[in-house]
């Protein structure tokens, strides 16, 4: 155990419409002091390094004095909202108590509350350092992904696919599930091809003092019926919603940052989530944009082009519709199966849309 | 967990050929963002050079970022004794090739000009990422100014209002020096985020806190914003 990490295993004491546009400004109180140090809750002081990263939450630093942990400092607005603070800081408590999650090897799990050394209230948690290139960094950007991943072929999608698919599922037995899939807070290990999970502000989660839920998430990959009554905020969402979100990120992966909702129609992919326009379809009913898109849907095997539309248009309006776990690993399996054997095209982006006399029509 | 796939050496990866990739197959959802620049008179020496100095360091910040770059779209609208659209839309990482041209200062402030214009291209960029089947974040405009408008101003600003109280538009208004007009300035920009005096020449405290603010965006969602960094920890407003 860390030393400095290993004197705060202490437990915790005690717990529409989707277009929003907050001001761009927060509201500034000068009152609020920027917070250059933290406490435990015994009281040891440790100095933040430098900002890391920023996101809708809070900010992420180094310890001055470590390069293996990570320290997330909600915003000052966050804090300021007592509200807010005392459900976060309550979720934290759980969190930190949890001891089949803490020592996952692929979550930023928070370990250990932190407390504001300029007035002593509860101000952030700090965490094992994750690291990798976001998976919104690697798929949202074809043109760079050969100097992200170089070597990179279909192969190492799907594995990390059924990666990701483990790591959910292993989540789950430790009563915490990812509802916010924003592509940012999954980090791709590209050596070992394996995801690692941060952010833990966008879980739900089973704790000791009752269910906690997410606080914030990215429509773009978030069910129907979840955003159409915002309802991640107000009760758990169920696991079926949960699904949508698999399988959003499962063709997010496979077709480099896209969405099953992108349209010919051209209307926004959320709008069309929302609506249930599905862009998916096989052959000519098919109605994604052409283009880098349309192609590699065109090469994906017929299992999963079916479990695909299962999830997005028959399980737009039945969420019971929607694949398992189970379906989408089997799926994959068989889909490098097929690219091992030459019957499905192992290049990232093909350079044409499959045809009907394609070798592999009649196996996948 | 389940045994991991054994990645097959065999398969060699063909490059991504980017050369046949067209502006629809970067899904990355695009931000266009409109810089009108004051280039009256009034801006000659210092000013123009610390503008010119931001803007660059702006498109270096942005290129830096491999989302960013790929999002975020930018156009130039110089005015002083002409409008002049010296940059068109287009990916920071597109625009890198291509230096950016000097600015200079003269003439008087069509500004009420300068805006229609840059309303005219942000509606039809967000046309062309329709047709084009692109999702888009909501287009920011940003007018730095140390005058007054001496054209008409009223209706491309009630325009811009009317957009921004639609939640389709984000337009900042940063005055520049002692000489600006900040009431005028306040009546042309929506109260949020408003018209808002910059420290001094503070141009590349003000286009730090503009790329950070991008950065926030080409990662969020398209349809819900968050609050920006907080101005206050760039130094740039008085």
């Amino acid at each position: 155990m860390i030393a400095f990490l290993k004197n705060l295993f202490q437990p915790a004491p005690q717990p529409a419409p989707v277009q929003s546009f907050a001001p761009v400004f927060a509201p500034v109180e000068s009152e609020i002091p920027k917070i250059h140090a933290v406490t435990d809750d015994r009281g040891v002081e440790k100095r933040l390094a430098g900002m890391l990263a920023r996101g809708g939450e809070g900010t992420i630093h180094r310890l001055a004095d470590r390069n293996d942990v990570l320290v997330k400092i909600y915003h000052p607005e966050i804090l300021a909202d007592h509200g807010r603070r005392q459900r976060l800081q309550g979720k934290i408590a759980d969190m930190t108590a949890s001891s089949a999650l803490r020592c996952h090897d692929r979550i930023a799990w928070p370990l250990v509350s932190l407390f504001s050394r300029h007035d002593g209230e509860w101000c952030g948690y700090a965490m094992m350092t994750r690291s990798g290139v976001s998976l919104r960094e690697l798929c949202g950007n074809p043109m760079n992904f050969g100097k992200t991943a170089p070597g990179w072929h279909r192969q190492h999608l799907v594995r990390l696919c059924v990666d990701f698919l483990d790591s959910i599922e292993s989540l789950g037995k430790g009563r915490a599930l990812p509802v916010d899939f924003n592509p940012s807070n999954f980090l791709i290990d590209l050596k070992a091809v394996r995801m690692n999970f941060i952010d833990c502000d966008g879980y739900q989660f089973l704790g000791s003092s009752g269910m906690h839920l997410c606080e914030a998430i990215l429509p773009e990959m978030t069910a129907p019926e979840v955003l159409r009554r915002n309802g991640w905020r107000e009760s758990p969402v169920a696991p079926a919603s949960l699904r949508f979100s698999v399988g959003m990120t499962l063709f997010y992966i496979l077709n480099l940052g896209n969405s099953p909702y992108r349209h010919r129609n051209g209307h926004d992919p959320v709008q069309n989530l929302i609506a249930g326009t599905c862009g998916l379809g096989k052959g000519a009913d098919c109605e994604l944009p052409r283009g880098s898109c349309y192609r590699i849907w065109s090469h994906l095997t017929f299992r999963l082009k079916d479990l695909f539309i299962r999830c997005f248009r028959e399980g737009h309006g039945n969420p019971s519709a929607r694949p398992s776990i189970a379906d989408w690993r089997e799926a994959l399996l068989h889909y490098n199966h097929c690219i091992l054997k030459g019957y499905a095209d192992a290049s990232l982006i093909p350079d044409r849309s499959k045809s009907s006399g394609y070798q592999g029509n009649s196996e996948s | 967990m389940n045994t991991p796939i054994e990645i097959e050496a065999t398969i060699v990866s063909r490059p991504i050929n980017s050369l046949a990739l067209t502006f629809a197959d970067n899904p990355q959802p695009r931000c266009p963002v409109v810089l009108l620049l004051d280039c009256s008179s009034s801006m000659q020496g210092s000013p123009i050079t610390e503008l010119e100095a931001g803007v660059g360091q702006f498109y270096r910040e942005m290129a830096s970022d491999p989302i960013a770059s790929m999002s975020i779209e930018i156009d130039v609208i110089t005015f002083g004794d002409s409008v002049r659209k010296i940059r068109s839309f287009e990916t920071v990482a597109d625009t890198l090739a291509k230096p950016l041209p000097h600015l200079l200062a003269s003439g008087m402030t069509p500004m009420g000009a300068a805006i229609r214009l840059g309303l005219d291209d942000v509606r039809q960029r967000r046309d062309y990422y329709k047709r084009q089947g692109v999702s888009a974040y909501k287009p920011w405009i940003v007018l730095l100014t140390d005058g007054q408008p001496n054209d008409e101003w009223q209706t491309p600003a009630a325009t811009a209002r009317g957009m921004a109280n639609r939640g389709e538009l984000t337009f900042i208004g940063v005055g520049i020096g002692s000489t600006v007009d900040m009431t005028t300035l306040g009546q042309i920009v929506p109260p949020d985020p408003g018209a808002h005096r910059l420290a001094g020449l503070q141009f590349q405290n003000f286009f730090r806190w503009l790329s950070d603010s991008l950065r926030v965006v080409s990662t969020g969602s398209t349809v819900q914003q968050r609050a920006m960094p907080n101005p206050a920890e760039y130094e740039w407003k008085l």
